[in-house]
């Protein structure tokens, strides 16, 4: 399934946390709905990382730690400049797990205190 | 109030906190024997002066008597927002026009502010490669949004810039009068600190939360990695190589930091007193004789 990040937002830039949440919105439901996508940055002429974040790295919360994987093979980009693909697969994603993982350990560090 | 002179970060500032402690019910800015303004500084008093009109006073601005500094600041868009003198027409597209972006809807300003912001810059600054100017225009858009989501600056943003030709230089200032670098850190580091506590710390008070100064803070900020949200910084890692790089300008006001780069050194100091939101002001140099682009970049030239 191919996601027209351009058709979700409706504008050429990629910057608000609305328009992050419209992306990951999408894409959430045609993984829930068992396909593949690919996330289509054409006609996109700016992003940012907090864009990025919103739309793609927040799966890593939506989704568990057991599903990553899956989210890793079957989520795909095109039409994203080098750098900005560098951005979204070295910084964004990584970030994303590290964060979300951390997040979820010091949640249950602090349930096991509270016990 | 009268004003004469705003050359340096200093003045602009000064004069924001001469505005801010203003406690008459008009608040009359005085230009008529202005002989020079550095127009991407009105952003700072622009924040002063909406701040103020928030609380209900009135404001009144007494033009230069000078054309070339009533035209100036007719052009950049500052003179027609506090008084009802029109617009000037930027000919020479040398301004950035003076712009408020409300946090309200915020989207669509900053979209449409993205497209004038992108022409303006692509046209004056032709010494950076079009990969370079997109992502310093990148880097910027981050901050706008840094600005929008920690902030917490109810008036939003404000910025104005100006190219000067004769000296190719491009001078940015963005201001906010929010939370700033200081607290926004120093709130992420004493939550970090609190969840590490351990019920011995809670009960015996051991350890205490040391905050970071204004300094440290943006200097923490500054760092790639470093971000309050996990996010990835504040972005500004690039203009800092861009500017150490290119003999350009940084000034960076945030609570009681101030920190600097300027003749390719970083320097610092903690204020006296403090500015309540934050100010980041680039200059680049445009000569064109100059030609930057990024490392593993073709440069054909």
């Amino acid at each position: 399934m191919k996601i027209s990040v351009l058709d979700v937002i409706g504008k050429s830039i990629g910057i608000s946390t609305d328009d992050g949440k419209k992306l990951n919105n999408v894409i959430v439901k045609e993984i829930r709905d068992g396909n593949s996508v690919e996330v289509s940055f054409e006609g996109i002429d700016m992003i940012i990382s907090h864009f990025l974040n919103e739309g793609v790295g927040k799966l890593y919360k939506i989704f568990h730690k057991k599903d990553w994987d899956m989210l890793d093979k079957g989520v795909s980009f095109s039409g994203l400049s080098s750098d900005d693909k560098e951005l979204l697969l070295t910084k964004v994603i990584p970030t994303s797990k590290s964060h979300f993982s951390d997040e979820k350990n010091s949640e249950r560090i602090q349930k096991d205190i509270l016990k | 109030m009268k004003i004469r002179k705003i050359d340096r970060l200093a003045d602009a500032v000064k004069f924001y906190q001469d505005i801010m402690e203003c406690d008459e019910d008009i608040i009359s800015l005085d230009f008529s024997n202005a002989s020079f303004i550095r127009n991407n500084y009105l952003s700072i008093l622009g924040l002063a002066l909406e701040l103020q009109k928030k609380d209900g006073k009135e404001i009144k601005i007494i033009p230069p008597l000078a054309t070339t500094v009533k035209n100036s600041i007719k052009r950049i868009g500052f003179l027609s927002r506090f008084s009802d003198d029109s617009i000037g027409i930027d000919n020479n597209n040398t301004m950035v026009k003076y712009t408020h972006i409300p946090l309200e809807n915020y989207d669509q300003a900053l979209a449409e502010f993205y497209m004038y912001f992108k022409q303006q810059l692509e046209r004056k600054v032709q010494n950076l490669s079009p990969e370079l100017s997109n992502k310093i225009i990148q880097k910027i858009f981050e901050l706008f949004s840094n600005v929008f989501r920690h902030s917490e600056s109810e008036l939003g943003l404000f910025c104005s810039g100006q190219f000067y030709p004769s000296n190719d230089k491009f001078y940015f200032t963005i201001v906010d009068g929010g939370i700033t670098i200081k607290n926004n850190v120093n709130k992420y580091f004493k939550n970090k600190f609190n969840k590490k506590k351990t019920l011995g710390d809670k009960i015996f008070g051991t350890k205490k939360f040391e905050n970071k100064s204004g300094l440290e803070a943006i200097k923490w900020s500054m760092e790639e990695k470093h971000s309050t949200t996990g996010e990835g910084g504040l972005g500004l890692s690039l203009l800092r190589d861009l500017i150490l790089k290119s003999n350009g300008v940084l000034d960076i006001v945030s609570n009681d930091g101030y920190y600097f780069i300027r003749n390719n050194e970083v320097g610092g100091n903690i204020l006296s007193s403090s500015f309540d939101g934050t100010i980041i002001s680039i200059g680049l140099d445009t000569d064109i004789n100059k030609y930057f682009y990024l490392v593993g970049e073709k440069n054909e030239d």
